[in-house]
């Protein structure tokens, strides 16, 4: 498939910003894997049709007590059309049902979790990304997508990254939170530069591949209240292993993990540069500069603190232009773009947090 | 304060000028330096540290120690402080003041400055 340059028929920058929403964090899926068959070659199509390849394998053991199980309820479509799965759907829930101006997929297909099979896994991605640019992007002008990748074989990522990373409307490459490998690992490097030269963010996401320090805890509330942590060690492993220094332009988005944890997550890095630099030497900046200049968090699940303890918490970070606003729709757990933060923040931090906090951050926005 | 042939290269010594606990070491290379000896962290002795070669790392894993460049080690938190500026090689805003020092008549010298 060739990738369309020019520029979308949408321009972020014609929005108000006294009233745009850029959601960071929306999940666009499909009804069954079968929509990847016209994207796939015929060698691949057989092993969906003919030897029952059906899906990802969802890897954690919980099932989520929510009203409406993973979904929001007021979301769960009637019959048997699939939440999230049509652009009609999402123009109605998200885009008008709750003000989101702009939207930027991240799917729910996390191919760079599949624990062998890369070269399956590569074709699937592809099949994904065709599939979205026509299905969605190419449908509705206010949407933004992600590049899908194998991220073990991160040669053939780059070259994905190289071909659909130059239509107009994608924005980023996406990474799952994996917790068995480290994206700082120089092996992983090829992505990360090929995503600097696209204008690319990358993105991470937890997903249920991802474990806790312990592993999948008893309950659903345990892993889902531990599931951050992941994404700081995926941080850390990008800060200590030098891949701001080499792309000191390249921007990392975190998705899902709240805010209230980064002055910790600063500081302790901070502390522990200072006394344990020499084993890094290729990191030339305080790990919180780092995270300061090239690192974006997304709000939802947002904990619930006063207007004073926010106004602290900025404080703290020494910086308003970290935190993007995110709904995860269609999630259980999705978060309002307009009510997720405490009351009475001034408008021009609320216009930095739903608008020009994420127009800065997304080269291609 | 003390006669500079009892510091050899990549030693260090405790001293006090006017009351004032500082440190004073001689580089591989021979040169004097003179720093506060107290770390600006949780104030430990720089003096019972070590002078080392300051390590750099042109890439990833690739490590070099520095021909020129020579700092004093806390001996709590492991702290770098470069002896020519004192300042914190992992946060430059931290750092030792130092101190001019010289020889005269075989004797170290340290200026309050």
């Amino acid at each position: 498939m060739s990738v369309d340059t020019q520029k979308p028929a949408f321009d972020v920058r014609d929005l108000d910003p006294k009233t745009a929403v850029i959601d960071v964090d929306v999940h666009e899926q499909f009804q069954s894997v079968k929509d990847l068959l016209p994207y796939l070659d015929q060698h691949w199509q057989r092993y969906i049709v003919q030897y029952g390849w059906s899906g990802m394998p969802k890897e954690s053991p919980y099932g989520v007590p929510s009203t409406g199980g993973n979904t929001r309820l007021d979301w769960r479509p009637e019959g048997s059309v699939v939440r999230a799965s049509t652009v009609e759907l999402m123009r109605e829930q998200l885009l008008e049902g709750e003000g989101v101006s702009i939207a930027i997929l991240n799917g729910m297909f996390h191919l760079s979790s599949l624990g062998g099979w890369y070269e399956f896994a590569a074709a699937l991605a592809s099949a994904y990304n065709d599939w979205q640019i026509e299905h969605w992007l190419e449908r509705e002008p206010r949407l933004r997508g992600s590049v899908h990748v194998t991220a073990n074989d991160p040669a053939g990522a780059a070259r994905e990254i190289d071909r659909v990373g130059g239509h107009p409307q994608v924005v980023q490459v996406f990474l799952p939170t994996v917790t068995d490998r480290q994206y700082g690992d120089p092996f992983y490097r090829p992505i990360f530069e090929a995503a600097a030269r696209n204008d690319l963010v990358v993105t991470l996401h937890h997903g249920s591949e991802t474990r806790t320090a312990l592993g999948y805890p008893r309950f659903f509330i345990e892993w889902h209240s531990a599931i951050p942590h992941a994404n700081m060690c995926q941080l850390t492993s990008l800060i200590f292993n030098g891949v701001f220094d080499a792309l000191p332009d390249l921007k990392v988005v975190v998705l899902e993990t709240g805010g209230t944890w980064i002055p910790h997550f600063m500081w302790r890095l901070d502390q522990q540069y200072r006394g344990l630099r020499l084993e890094v030497p290729w990191v030339k900046r305080l790990p919180s500069e780092h995270v300061r200049d090239n690192v974006r968090v997304a709000t939802q699940p947002f904990d619930e603190i006063s207007k004073t303890h926010f106004e602290q918490l900025l404080d703290m970070m020494g910086s308003d232009e970290m935190l993007m606003v995110s709904t995860d729709y269609p999630h259980f757990d999705a978060d309002s773009p307009t009510k997720n933060l405490p009351a009475g923040l001034s408008d021009d931090l609320l216009q930095k947090i739903r608008f020009r906090n994420a127009l800065a951050t997304y080269p291609k926005l | 304060m003390f006669p500079s042939a009892e510091l050899g290269p990549g030693e260090v010594r405790e001293a006090t000028i006017d009351g004032i606990a500082v440190v004073v070491v001689r580089t591989a290379a021979g040169e004097l330096r003179a720093l506060r000896d107290i770390c600006p962290h949780q104030g430990a002795r720089l003096s019972k540290g070590r002078l080392e070669a300051a390590v750099d790392g042109p890439g990833v894993g690739v490590y070099e120690l520095s021909a020129d460049r020579v700092i004093l080690r806390c001996p709590w938190h492991g702290y770098e402080f470069d002896v020519e500026t004192g300042r914190c090689l992992a946060d430059p805003g931290s750092r030792v003041r130092t101190y001019p020092v010289t020889v005269e008549d075989g004797v170290i010298v340290v200026e309050r400055g």
